[in-house]
């Protein structure tokens, strides 16, 4: 490569302060100028650690030990000023929430301008601009705690895409996006990209980024690069698998149907790939039978905040023992039916009832006992220090015997792999570690029903596969009915029989969920996208509807 | 030289983000954390807040957020300005943010008895300097007139004030304390 | 939620008031308040209050909330004032050059005509004061709120703290709210009709300490995203908010000047000139 090295990492080593082992160990790495690369890894490998380290947080928010050196354009970090390095690369922070630094989603796409000093009329075209292009211009004068998850990540994405920097960094920008969201914020970046910037970009959700080429990628693993190459490289070393992190599901597919893949040509894009024909059996698909008890019905629920009407006219019931999507367009108004559920907000018009109770008439403690919620935000649900006092909480004003308690405690830990840091402040968890500790903090309640909002968003595959094998053993133990909050349509395919899909507030679908998935009209409609298992379909003719069933059969057979 | 720097506390991002925090939820707390014990006076839990922002920013910091914590408090309270008590509440702050001069340096889990005593006493002379004093000199400048209802409403202020921070302040500090403890050495079991 | 109980705006309220810019609105305000504060003479004061009546009506604020805080502040002077009398029944004879002109008996107090003029003063001087600032807060934005304070040349950082408190006030209300939610969902019961005061009140309390704690674990980061985003770098900054001045704008600008004059000259003269005058009252 000709051009000039944009960040240079010589033999670097980073501690923070308050920890006994290296975070960073050992890094060599060279991203040059103009370069797109993705940064795939385990939650806790150490991702955001290294962004930190090219934005500058590193040395000078974070405080520790720094060995070996990083450079950026050809001066070491620590001789630069958080400032200085701001005005080469900008960048956008995991945590969108704490991201939103003004009073309304316009003022804060405008901050780095407003400091920049740019003249107002200049400034008010930028904004209009940069907000239309993550469709968020009709939201201008909202206030954050009125956005919902992925309407914030957007203003965030947004807030940069004006920014004169030679260089951007995301840290998973993607994660509460909704699939058509997603495709457009790729498409955004990879715009940026061709105009000259550097582009460094961490996302578990890897297939979703290589829908547009990147340059090279770099896996990270406990701290240390362990990959450092193109794309293709990568999927026919079947490197994934080794360090917990998700295939694209086409090849995930081809590989449980046992096709011999030519290694001659690329794996990377499915559209031209040549796939020999392979056979399926015909789809039989389980009959449901549908006869347990009614835990939970909405009876023509409606909703609203403000004077935009949200919730309107939603009714459903669930039976226990069933496994429930609810999909949808970010600000599709999903959270808020979730906290319905709950009883954090109570219908303005409709009823509901749980367990042939009217919801009304009870308090969020005692509904509480039995739907357990966890809530899209981590930072809206830790109350405590520590991660052992976050579970030990609760556990101890429902329990009193102390035998029981432990033994829950050491459960939903292994289950969340946080064993390690039982003891650590919550403070020095990755945001996907805090995100788990909220899921094992509720899972230690053993609720009835649990509802789930997003609980793979910055998860990885190794993680996530975890978590939800714990989930399936307490379906089958416990007969638990579970609700996932999700963007991950293979998620919702793999683990829930039917889904709820939402749009605008309004129930669109209500069926099973691979039925909803292979229904163009209706995902184009909620702003969803089918997973890349259509498109093999339509590639190898097969229905995409059984090639789905007995990819998510054969998959879990094989496991 | 290093016990100025910490009493005036370094301005730089995070001591901002800090003191506005602290203003913030000061404010909060004064309007809707506490009950009403004397005319212009609550029995509130805002004091809490200028321990945490002076055992993390120092003396200054704490001052501040505790005087522009009333100035919002009297904003979105809405019952009038009450400039005099903004001051009182500041110098308030600033006694009692004077923990890590004292040597209480919460941010590396050091907080033990003594600095607890030092800490009462502090808080017990600020109440008197800030309610005592300043208040009712600053009533006079600006309002004019009435000593005797402010010293008798400064007394119900300092009593209630002393009040929280001996019963609230201390378990804070405590720990607030044993959370920087516990946050270094970190290793994976 | 607890945002609906607090009085701050978000969003520019359509009058005309609320149209103007913040470096209008901030400066008048303070030359205003400055007047109300300064002065003990009615005949400055009531003027000020109908204005602010007058504005206030144009405002159209929410009626509920304007009810409840009229009473709650009516109710906290009264007894203030009561206290005052109490404290010192002949107040009024001090500033009005001595006189003492009993009116009528309380018990075995009396209240004389010149402690009633200073009380009911003193009462409507509060009230005025308490009527400039609903006029404002009703018509001024936060952000709207720190770019005025900019134009009166206040320093940047204590401009953007003044700005960050409030950006963080609805977010506390709501952060609190929400952790509140959270631990009744998993177990702790405060509900109203489930639990009695005393408990739930301490319940409350023992929920506060760690919701301190928590809140400033944001701080890192909120000051980490205004770091990279290059805050307080520069000397000087734009606003998003403030629009270009209009010529109401300007027309307020004029009058703010004229109104700083005023006070400027009565401050004067009351400390020069007549440093020993008496209040003014009707019948003097
Ligand atoms: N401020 C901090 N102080 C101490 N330790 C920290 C801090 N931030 C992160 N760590 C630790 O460093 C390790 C790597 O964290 P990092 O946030 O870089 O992970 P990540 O790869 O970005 O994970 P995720 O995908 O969950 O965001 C984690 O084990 C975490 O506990
Ligand atoms: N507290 C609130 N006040 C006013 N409006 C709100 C509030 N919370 C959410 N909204 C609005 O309600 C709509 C639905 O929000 P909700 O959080 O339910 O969406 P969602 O489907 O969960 O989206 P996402 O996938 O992005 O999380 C959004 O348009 C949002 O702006
Ligand atoms: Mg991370
Ligand atoms: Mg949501």
């Amino acid at each position: 490569m000709t051009s000039r090295p944009f960040i240079q990492f010589n033999n670097f080593t980073f501690r923070y302060d308050s920890q006994t082992e290296p975070t960073l160990i050992d890094i060599n790495l060279t991203i040059h100028e103009g370069e797109k690369v993705l940064i795939l890894g385990q939650s806790g490998s150490g991702k955001s650690t290294l962004m930190h380290c090219m934005n500058g947080l590193i040395p000078f928010s974070y405080p520790g030990e720094i060995k070996g050196e990083c450079l950026i354009q050809n001066q070491p970090s620590t001789s630069l000023s958080l400032f200085k390095i701001g005005q080469r690369c900008g960048s956008i922070l995991q945590d969108s929430d704490a991201q939103f630094v003004s009073l309304s989603v316009g003022e804060d796409v405008a901050f780095v301008l407003e400091n920049q000093n740019i003249e107002r009329s200049i400034m008010i075209e930028k904004v209009k601009e940069a907000t239309s292009k993550v469709h968020m211009s009709d939201f201008l004068t909202q206030v954050p705690f009125q956005l919902s998850g992925g309407q914030k990540q957007k203003v965030a994405l947004a807030g940069v895409l004006h920014d004169e920097v030679e260089g951007l960094l995301f840290d998973e920008p993607l994660a509460s996006l909704d699939p058509v969201s997603a495709k457009a914020a790729i498409e955004l970046i990879d715009e940026l990209h061709q105009s000259g910037k550097t582009m460094i970009i961490i996302e578990h959700r890897f297939e979703d980024v290589i829908l547009k080429e990147v340059d090279r990628v770099i896996v990270m693993h406990e701290g240390r690069i362990v990959y450092d190459g193109d794309v293709d490289q990568l999927l026919k070393l079947s490197l994934c698998s080794k360090y917990g992190l998700r295939e694209p599901l086409y090849l995930q597919a081809l590989k449980t149907f046992n096709v011999p893949l030519d290694s001659q040509q690329s794996w990377a894009f499915l559209s031209s790939m040549i796939i020999p024909a392979f056979d399926l059996p015909a789809l039989r698909p389980d009959v449901n039978t549908q006869s347990n008890e009614c835990v939970l019905s909405f009876n023509h629920v409606s909703f609203q905040y403000d004077e935009r009407p949200l919730i309107q006219d939603v009714s459903f019931n669930l039976y226990q023992g069933e496994r429930i999507a609810l999909i949808g367009e970010n600000g599709a108004g999903k959270s808020t039916l979730a906290k319905l559920m709950c009883g954090i907000l109570r219908p303005q018009e409709g009823n509901i009832m749980l367990l042939n109770q009217e919801s009304s008439a009870l308090s969020i403690a005692q509904i509480g006992q039995k739907i357990g919620l966890v809530m899209q935000n981590p930072n809206h649900m830790i109350a405590k220090q520590s991660v052992e006092e976050e579970i030990l909480f609760a556990l101890r004003l429902r329990h009193k015997d102390e035998e029981l308690i432990q033994s829950k405690l050491i459960e939903v830990l292994v289950m969340s792999d946080l064993k390690p840091m039982r003891r650590w402040p919550v403070k020095a968890l990755s945001y996907g570690q805090k995100k788990r500790l909220t899921v094992a903090a509720i899972l230690a309640l053993s609720p009835d029903i649990l509802i789930l909002d997003e609980p793979t968003a910055g998860q990885d595959y190794a993680h996530y596969t975890e978590i939800m094998s714990f989930l399936e053993s307490l379906h089958k133990k416990t007969q638990l009915t579970f609700i996932f909050i999700t963007h991950d349509m293979h998620l919702a395919m793999e683990h829930t029989d039917r889904a709820l899909v939402l749009s605008q507030g309004k129930l669109i679908y209500d069926g099973p969920t691979f039925m909803a998935l292979s229904d163009e009209s209706l995902m184009s409609q909620a702003s969803l996208r089918p997973t890349s298992l259509l498109g093999l379909a339509q590639q190898t003719g097969h229905d995409p509807a059984t090639l789905a069933y007995h990819f998510i059969k054969e998959f879990h057979h094989g496991q | 030289m290093k016990t100025a720097k910490l009493i005036l506390g370094e301005w730089n991002t995070k001591t901002i983000v800090g003191v506005a925090l602290g203003a913030a939820l000061f404010g909060v707390l004064m309007v809707f954390g506490g009950i009403t014990v004397f005319t212009n006076t609550r029995l509130t839990t805002a004091f809490l807040v200028p321990v945490v922002v002076g055992a993390l920013f120092g003396p200054l910091p704490a001052a501040v957020s505790a005087g522009l914590g009333n100035v919002v408090a009297d904003f979105i309270g809405a019952w009038g300005y009450w400039f005099d008590w903004s001051v009182g509440n500041a110098v308030l702050g600033f006694f009692i943010g004077l923990l890590p001069v004292y040597g209480a340096i919460i941010t590396k889990g050091k907080f033990n008895l003594i600095h607890a005593i030092i800490f009462v006493i502090t808080g017990f002379v600020g109440n008197v300097v800030a309610f005592g004093l300043v208040t009712p000199l600053v009533t006079l400048a600006l309002y004019g007139g009435e000593l005797n209802i402010t010293l008798a409403q400064a007394w119900a202020a300092g009593i209630s004030n002393s009040v929280v921070l001996v019963v609230g302040g201390l378990p804070l500090l405590f720990a607030l304390a044993r959370v920087y403890a516990s946050s270094t050495n970190l290793t994976k079991e | 939620m607890a945002n609906n109980t607090m009085l701050i705006n978000f969003k520019p309220n359509p009058s005309f008031l609320g149209r103007l810019n913040g470096s209008t609105k901030v400066p008048l305000f303070a030359v205003v308040l400055t007047a109300v504060l300064m002065s003990f003479d009615i005949r400055i004061i009531a003027p000020i209050l109908l204005l602010s009546s007058v504005a206030l009506s144009t405002l159209k604020p929410n009626k509920t909330i304007l009810k409840a805080s009229m009473i709650f502040f009516v109710v906290l002077n009264v007894i203030n004032i009561i206290l005052f009398w109490l404290v010192d029944p002949n107040v009024g004879s001090f500033y009005l050059g001595g006189d003492r002109t009993p009116l009528f008996n309380v018990g075995n107090m009396v209240l004389t005509q010149e402690s009633l003029w200073y009380l009911s003063v003193r009462f409507i001087k509060i009230f005025t004061s308490f009527m400039v600032s609903l006029v404002f807060i009703f018509s001024i934005t936060p952000s709207q709120l720190a770019a005025g304070l900019a134009s009166l040349k206040v320093p940047p950082k204590i401009a953007a703290i003044i700005s960050l408190t409030f950006r963080f006030i609805p977010d506390l209300a709501n952060d609190f709210q929400l952790m509140k939610i959270s631990l009744q969902a998993r177990g702790l019961e405060l509900d109203a009709s489930k639990v009695n005061p005393l408990e739930r009140l301490k319940r409350n309390i023992t929920l506060l300490i760690p919701f301190l704690l928590t809140s400033f674990n944001r701080v890192e980061v909120v000051a980490n995203a205004l770091d990279l985003r290059g805050f307080g770098h520069q000397k000087k900054r734009t606003y998003y908010v403030e629009e270009p001045p209009t010529l109401a704008d300007k027309l307020m600008k004029g009058l703010t000047w004229l109104c700083l004059f005023g006070v400027m000259s009565y401050v004067i003269y009351m400390n020069t000139l007549a440093p020993t005058q008496d209040m003014w009252a009707f019948w003097k």
